[in-house]
């Protein structure tokens, strides 16, 4: 399985658990998740935007469905009173938004963490020494 | 990834997502918990999915016997339709909570001293004073008290069921309201004592007083024969008792009903202790200590009314909140059809109709609450002298929770007078009508299934504190008016100052009933209140002090004038009244004003402001100019009379606070004692003609310096506005502040800057039309998402008023929809 299939695959299926535990009310599961997506996947670089997106997709998905359903206007004009922000009403969406991408992110942190600590990833400068090999050496190549 | 070693790494994920995980699962400093908060399906989100919830549906509600129906209007207002009267006030603690839980919250963690828990330490100084005032120990035995065959404990137990069937359902459908969410709390199961404690905090605002510690006070610093000239019992102003007598010869001792407490001169008050618990109540948050009321109601009599039929008018002033401390409903069963407004945590209408009589009310203003010294030494630890002998106080103890503090531990000491509620200096206990248990909520259930004025009177013989105006009018054309409630007699000594505890001055009952102000069907066709005094100066009992008890009378003055015409009256007038905004005062004041300022040199500016006043209507309209100068002379000319004895006797209390009855000095001088020696203290003046001429001119030139120099613009709307206030303190879900009309003296009460007090329902009936009107500011939700969070106020704000429909015919209005309860 290529990195990036398996980054999609990691993604679309921590997002689709996390927004089931959401909708059951363990809003908190993108953490978990982020975790486990950050112990699946092998890349580095694939990491932590894979917690982040699994936080904010899982988080988003019933912020626009309740959009669509109900009008989130007068809820978050409402919400920014209570947090002091008259009239702003774009800054409780994106809290919220901030709070479910940082829950999918630091799982994800930690998950690549503690694999790290088991199993260290390979190193960037090592991958470019590998290709340079492959361009720079037409015998090897040949073999 | 950030640069680090493997295991460096992973301690720095973990701490960074052990900090993360804690604000968003218990908060951080004033952040709430996070994601608790802001998740978008059980966060506070969910306030967008409440608003919208309200259209038809079927619920199942546990305790319901028969199928049940909720009408809900396009406007919020709900109507209540039930096969039995159990299932009646079910299905009302239901509606109620379904709209108004966290109100209903916030107003029995109020009354029980339980704020704290959930705001913290600010909420501390509240809750020690409810525990130790005692809200939650009358509710408590009031409780106790309700025989298993009264009606009203069952239509607490039923209400409480239905608030529970929504906080079940709620918690269930994580619809709980988002304030919950937000303070990070649940709230408990809500019990028959809660809504005894509601009751409770009602009677707190409207009826537990300070003033006896003022007057202690003033005594204190001006003497005891300033203190008696200018804070008389008796009103120096010209006054409009609704009760004028004859009067019954005063009962004898043996004949004062006693009352189920027994209680208490004092012939020096230590004036430190007194000022030490005087700033002690002035610093708890507002609502907790009465000060003064505003409330309007009158009656006109079929006779002299163009219909025909009765006219009704009421339009209690409270503090205007959002939500409105009223929810609007309608309750029909076999043994109720009344229409009006309830308090959410209350089973019953309060204020309203049924098919034969209608009723409004307003506070009374009698003293209730009196205060004693109790006598004590160091030979009798923890016990006062009373009645002959020592006696030990009596003790309970609390503990209260308090978010992010430890628990705070509160012991209350008692004597027969009532709890201890200060130690400073001196031992001073509370006595205090509203402490005793009494089944208030009985007699509205009464008043409720009333059909003539001998039952509603009958009914309100049981009704104790706080005391109020019962304003009476049915479809029989006839009107009345009771002043129900506890008129407590004490047996020697001066009421209005602490007295001492021994036993001589004690409270020793209450005027007898059938001696009560109170009038059925007089002469003139019409009765009225506006917290005025009800009986004129030969009325043989105490019942309180011009100062702080009752209103100067100013709105009762304008009521009384206006009924007094000699035409037939129509709901249209009733609601012109209500939004009378013609300063009685203003028209009493203004001439002899532009009648001192006819002989004096003016400047231009001078000239402009008096002109404005000599062609004034004494309305206090937005657009008015002359009322921005008439209001602002009258705060001048009080300061420039008595601010120099404040100082030059150095008075503790904010002479403000006092101006009502200080008011009534000023009028009453300069209208008949132009010369009183109250006005020689300042400078060169000599007599009110002087001190007005300078109040004049400073006025002119404040009102100059702060709206411009062109008078003409001086306009009321740009120095007086109102708000309604968010009731969690959030000032951006206030509705205003905006610019509007009237004053502290107008019918249409607007008292400061800005007002927060005023008219908090409306209500006209027209018994000869069948008309039924009413509004209130803000909505029947709580809810600051929903529509029905403010649709209301632009209606009331522009003086209009909704038809207060029956079931039928809510059922048929536009926009309308049911809920079908089931079991």
């Amino acid at each position: 399985m290529s990195a990036l299939v398996r980054f999609i695959t990691v993604l679309v299926a921590g997002a689709a658990i996390s927004l089931l535990g959401i909708l059951i009310g363990a809003w908190w599961l993108p953490f978990p998740v982020g975790v486990a997506a950050g112990v699946v996947l092998v890349r580095p670089r694939w990491v932590l935007p894979a917690g982040a997106l699994i936080g904010l997709i899982a988080w988003t998905i019933p912020l626009v469905s309740a959009q669509l359903q109900y009008g989130l206007g007068p809820a978050s004009l409402s919400l920014a009173a209570i947090m002091g922000f008259n009239g702003a009403a774009t800054i409780p969406v994106a809290l919220t938004l901030l709070v479910g991408l940082l829950l999918g992110l630091t799982g994800a942190w930690v998950g690549a963490a503690a694999r790290g600590l088991v199993r260290p990833p390979l190193r960037p400068v090592q991958k470019l020494a590998d290709q340079r090999l492959k361009v720079e050496d037409p015998v090897l190549a040949k073999r | 990834m950030p640069r680090l070693g493997p295991a460096l790494n992973l301690v720095a994920a973990v701490l960074v997502s052990a900090a993360l995980l804690y604000a968003a699962f218990f908060g951080a400093g004033p952040l709430p918990a996070l994601g608790v908060a802001f998740n978008p399906v059980t966060g506070a989100w969910t306030m967008a999915a409440d608003a919208s919830s309200n259209g038809a549906q079927t619920l199942h509600l546990k305790g319901l016997t028969q199928p049940a129906r909720v009408v809900l209007e396009s406007d919020g207002t709900a109507h209540v339709m039930a096969a039995t009267d159990h299932d009646m006030f079910l299905a009302v603690g239901y509606v109620h909570a379904k709209f108004r839980l966290f109100q209903m919250d916030l107003l029995r963690r109020q009354g029980e001293g339980r704020l704290s828990d959930v705001v913290g330490k600010a909420a501390l100084d509240s809750d020690r004073f409810e525990l130790q005032l005692g809200l939650l120990r009358t509710a408590q035995l009031e409780w106790s008290q309700l025989s298993s065959s009264d009606p009203s404990r069952d239509a607490l137990v039923a209400y409480a069921q239905g608030v529970n069937d929504r906080i079940d359902e709620a918690e269930s459908q994580h619809q709980l309201p988002a304030m919950f969410t937000l303070l990070g709390y649940q709230p408990q199961h809500w019990t028959p004592i809660d809504s005894l404690i509601v009751k409770g905090d009602m009677t707190q605002t409207l009826n537990f007083t300070d003033t006896p510690l003022v007057m202690a006070l003033l005594e204190k610093s001006l003497g005891h024969d300033l203190t008696s000239e200018w804070f008389a019992v008796l009103p120096p102003n010209q006054q409009s008792p609704y009760d004028p007598g004859p009067y019954p010869a005063k009962a004898t001792l043996e004949q004062i009903p006693p009352l189920p407490v027994a209680q208490a001169q004092l012939n020096k008050v230590a004036g430190d202790s007194m000022a030490s618990l005087y700033q002690r109540l002035a610093a708890l948050p507002a609502g907790l200590i009465a000060t003064g009321g505003a409330s309007n109601n009158w009656a006109v009599a079929g006779s002299h009314t163009a219909s025909g039929g009765a006219l009704m008018a009421g339009d209690p002033h409270l503090h205007l909140t959002l939500p409105a401390i009223w929810f609007q409903l309608t309750e029909d069963s076999p043994g109720y059809h009344t229409s009006g407004v309830s308090i959410p945590g209350t089973p019953v209408v309060l204020i309203g109709h049924n098919q034969h009589i209608s009723w409004s009310l307003t506070d009374a203003q009698n003293q209730q609450t009196f205060f004693y010294v109790e006598k004590e030494d160091a030979a009798h630890p923890g016990q006062y002298f009373w009645n002959g002998a020592w006696k030990k106080y009596g003790t309970v103890s609390y503990d209260i929770p308090v978010l992010g503090a430890s628990t705070d531990h509160l012991t209350v000491k008692y004597s027969v007078h009532g709890p201890v509620i200060s130690e400073r200096g001196l031992t001073t206990t509370v006595w205090w009508a509203g402490n005793i248990p009494s089944q208030d909520l009985g007699v509205l259930m009464r008043i409720g299934q009333a059909a003539n004025f001998k039952q509603f009177r009958d009914a309100l013989r049981d009704w104790h504190s706080p005391t109020h105006n019962f304003v009476y009018a049915d479809d029989q054309g006839n009107i009345g008016l009771i002043s129900a409630g506890y008129y407590p007699q004490v047996a020697q000594g001066q009421p209005w100052l602490p007295m001492p505890g021994t036993g001589e001055f004690d409270v020793t009952g209450t005027i007898p009933y059938d001696d009560i102000p109170q009038v059925y069907n007089p002469p003139s066709g019409v009765v009225w209140s506006a917290n005025q005094r009800q009986v004129a100066g030969d009325y043989p009992y105490y019942i309180g002090t011009a100062s702080n008890f009752f209103d100067p009378g100013y709105r009762a003055n304008e009521i009384n004038r206006f009924l007094g015409q000699n035409k037939k009256f129509t709901a249209a007038d009733m609601m012109a009244l209500q939004t009378d905004t013609r300063d009685y005062l203003a028209s009493e004041i203004v001439p002899l004003l532009v009648n001192a300022l006819s002989s004096e040199n003016l400047t231009g500016n001078e000239v402009a402001a008096r002109d404005l006043l000599a062609g004034w209507d004494d309305r206090m309209e937005i657009n008015s100019s002359a009322a921005s100068v008439w209001w602002t002379f009258w705060q001048e000319y009080l300061a420039a009379t008595f601010d120099p004895w404040w100082k030059s006797h150095n008075v503790k209390v904010d002479r403000a606070e006092l101006n009502d009855a200080l008011g009534q000095d000023l009028e009453a001088w300069s209208l008949r004692d132009p010369t009183n020696p109250a006005f020689t203290l300042i400078g060169s003046a000599q007599s009110a003609r002087d001190v007005m001429v300078a109040s004049f001119r400073g006025t002119v030139a404040l009102l100059g310096t702060r709206l411009g120099s062109d008078p003409a613009k001086w306009s009321w709307g740009r120095i007086h506005t109102r708000v309604l206030e968010n009731l969690a303190q959030i000032t951006g879900l206030n509705y205003g502040p905006l610019p509007d009309r009237g004053d502290a003296n107008t019918p249409l009460a607007a008292p400061d800057f800005p007002s927060t007090h005023g008219p908090s329902w409306r209500m006209v009936v027209d018994w000869g039309a069948g008309t039924f009107s009413g509004i209130y500011p803000g909505g029947q939700s709580e809810n600051p998402a929903s529509t029905w969070y403010t649709n209301r106020a632009a209606t009331w704000w522009d003086g209009r008023y909704a038809p207060m429909l029956d079931f039928t015919g809510a059922s048929a209005s536009p926009g309308a929809v049911t809920w079908s309860l089931q079991s």
